[in-house]
């Protein structure tokens, strides 16, 4: 050990700032991207800046946050925004690891399906809203089918019955492939002979899936709900293509509700303020789902 | 303790035939090995017995009950399989008790049952590990307590030891061993390594290309081996095997001959001459083959000496005190008694009796 410390010790407090030299870009590069910005939106939330009113703003501290709490519209955008990532989320992971299963088997035709069920994932969110505007119009796809065994028309996106539905069902189109990918891709490392050793213990084809696969895949299914869960809450593309938060805000999400706040109204403290706490919620429900429904497994690997 | 009957079994892979035609019957509480070289269809038949492949043609029979297109499930079969395929989410004590879970036993029955198998592999410690916790030799006792906590008709090994390192394969085929003393549950061992098989086995089925050349017990099948695949299968090193002729009432080889009667009826010309290596000793008198040796290769109790003889290399297994030198030109006395003859147009045995 004598020996050794020193050879270790002289090395290192000789070239003691080489280190630091060596990680200084990244460093800086991550502060001037990420760290930077941030604090700038921390502070533009707490003053009160105007677009067109630019070095009249005021530091307000945390009245803008204030504000956002006791707003109704907030609120309701919160209400909009979960029920619609825990519809989408649900809707989607249950059909994607159906779907997953599915194409897992030794089915005809599996390789053209797995190819076809990525399709919709390759096409851009803008792109997809406007093609299911189209097919959801009062005077679409949709409607002139549905005429055929007497149903419509119905206004598909501009009711406000509807309006949150027909979203669901376009990001379910969407976005079902890429949790259909991340459990087909879990699927693949469940051992055959796992499987074949629950056939020998007596297993039907239920309990193998409920007893044996499920677990096996189940922290690939946490991190695909996990990434949709946090897509989700975020979302802003496909419902400023397809409804832009109509009618009535029936389809208000909660980003788009702060960009409108910002852009359209120009209250950038408030706008920006309303986004932060987005961000804020979006972390607290990653951290719930990892450790309310990850955390149990991570548990279990370690006992 | 089942007795099991596979009769004109066949299993074809779209249009491969992996296994054309099949009969083989098993005793019940025998242990029987199933051997041959990868890709003679071996472990096709045990997963047909296990039901994890449906049988092309044919049938099996346990006691007697027909059981060929049954599920796993209704044949209360226990396997071993190659890789262990431990449930990697369970602890060991939940992997071994999975199957009685599943046929519904009380939660006391399940407790004494894997209480039983676990003192039994001496796993009692382990019993709240995962298996990814435990070393090859651990997963692999885990492995036939699973097997064993549910008193199957029948034990399925798939290859069970080939995972493991060389001391431990020793030890874990030992225990096997007792494990079926104390059991007596009808076996099936899949395994490609003879010396496994020999072991192991009450009898022993060589396998090749889907077909059987021969069943017999270990020493039978050493001893008179029905033909060349056999006889070059079992035992270790490898049967040296020299061309050889008939003529003029002596057997002919590079390197020496063997006196010969003729038998009446038989007039082979021309044969395939089998010597052990472990049944050739070296001799100071110009008798039975003639070498020169290549290499010497002491392990202690035995050493064996590669000759060069006319061109074809014969291996020697011989005591550890002989000492040989290299280039050296040594004879070799052969035993008429441990003579093997093959047909070699069709690898066939001879009779031997007429060697001297």
């Amino acid at each position: 050990m004598t020996a050794i410390a020193p050879a270790w010790g002289r090395p290192l407090s000789r070239t003691g700032w080489l280190p630091y030299l060596l990680v200084a870009p990244v460093v800086l590069m991550l502060g001037g991207l990420l760290v930077w910005p941030w604090v700038v939106g921390l502070w533009t939330s707490m003053t009160s800046l105007r677009i067109g009113h630019w070095g009249q703003e005021q530091f307000i501290g945390l009245s803008n946050y204030i504000d956002v709490l006791g707003s109704h519209a907030f609120w309701q955008s919160l209400r909009v925004t979960g029920l619609f990532a825990v519809l989408c989320v649900a809707s989607e992971m249950s059909l994607g690891l159906g779907l997953a299963l599915l194409l897992n088997r030794k089915l005809p035709g599996r390789n053209i399906f797995r190819t076809l069920f990525i399709i919709p994932f390759m096409v851009p969110t803008v792109v997809c809203g406007l093609i299911w505007r189209q097919l959801l119009e009062v005077r679409g796809v949709a409607n002139y089918l549905l005429s055929f065994i007497g149903l419509g028309p119905a206004s598909w996106l501009s009711s406000s019955d509807s309006a949150l539905a027909s979203l669901l069902l376009i990001d379910i189109w969407q976005t079902t492939p890429q949790v259909v990918i991340l459990v087909f891709a879990a699927l693949q490392i469940v051992p055959k002979d796992v499987l074949e050793a629950a056939r020998i213990d007596g297993a039907t084809a239920w309990q193998t899936f409920w007893r044996v696969t499920f677990p096996i895949i189940r922290p690939y299914l946490v991190v695909a709900m996990l990434i949709r869960t946090i897509e989700l809450l975020q979302v802003l593309d496909i419902v400023m293509v397809a409804t832009q938060g109509g009618p009535a805000n029936a389809t208000m999400v909660l980003h788009l509700h702060a960009y409108r706040e910002t852009f359209i109204s120009g209250f950038l403290g408030y706008g920006t303020a309303v986004a932060y706490v987005l961000g804020f919620i979006v972390v607290l429900v990653s951290i719930a789902i990892v450790r309310w429904i990850g955390g149990t497994q991570s548990d279990e690997a370690r006992a | 303790m089942t007795r099991v009957e596979l009769r004109g079994l066949r299993k074809d892979f779209g249009r491969v035939t992996v296994v054309p035609d099949l009969d083989l019957t098993i005793d019940a509480g025998e242990f029987v090995a199933l051997v041959g070289p990868s890709g003679c269809g071996k472990s096709t038949v045990l997963r047909m017995v296990a039901g994890l492949e449906p049988v092309t043609r044919g049938s099996i029979t346990f006691d007697g009950r027909d059981v060929s297109y049954s599920d796993p499930k209704e044949r209360n079969v226990a396997m071993v399989f190659q890789s262990y395929a431990l449930y990697p989410h369970m602890t060991v004590a939940k992997n071994m008790s999975f199957n009685l879970e599943l046929a519904g036993r009380t939660a006391d029955e399940i407790e004494r049952a894997v209480q039983n198998a676990a003192s039994l592999l001496r796993l009692e410690d382990l019993l709240d590990r995962k298996p990814n916790q435990l070393s090859g030799g651990q997963r692999q006792r885990v492995a036939m307590g699973r097997a064993m906590v549910r008193n199957p008709a029948l034990f399925l090994f798939d290859e069970p030891l080939s995972n493991l390192d060389a001391q431990l394969r020793v030890k874990m085929r030992s225990e096997i061993k007792l494990l079926h003393r104390k059991l007596n549950i009808t076996t099936i061992y899949v395994t490609h390594d003879q010396i496994e098989a020999m072991t192991l086995a009450d009898k022993i089925v060589v396998l090749n290309d889907g077909r059987i050349e021969q069943v017999g017990r270990p020493m039978e099948l050493y001893a008179r081996p029905a033909n060349r695949f056999v006889a070059e299968f079992i035992g270790s090193p490898a049967m040296n095997m020299i061309p050889a002729s008939l003529c003029d009432r002596k057997l002919v080889f590079s390197g020496g001959e063997m006196g010969y009667a003729y038998p009446p009826e038989e007039r082979q010309q021309e044969v395939i001459l089998g010597l052990r290596p472990e049944h050739l000793s070296l001799s100071d008198q110009p008798t039975g083959i003639t070498g020169n040796v290549t290499l010497v290769e002491p392990t202690g109790a035995q050493t064996s000496l590669l000759l060069d003889v006319g061109g074809s290399s014969v291996v020697a297994v011989l005591d550890g005190t002989v000492t040989a030198e290299v280039d050296r030109e040594v004879f070799l006395a052969i035993d008429p008694a441990n003579v093997h003859l093959f047909d070699p147009r069709d690898g066939k045995r001879l009779p031997q009796e007429c060697v001297f």
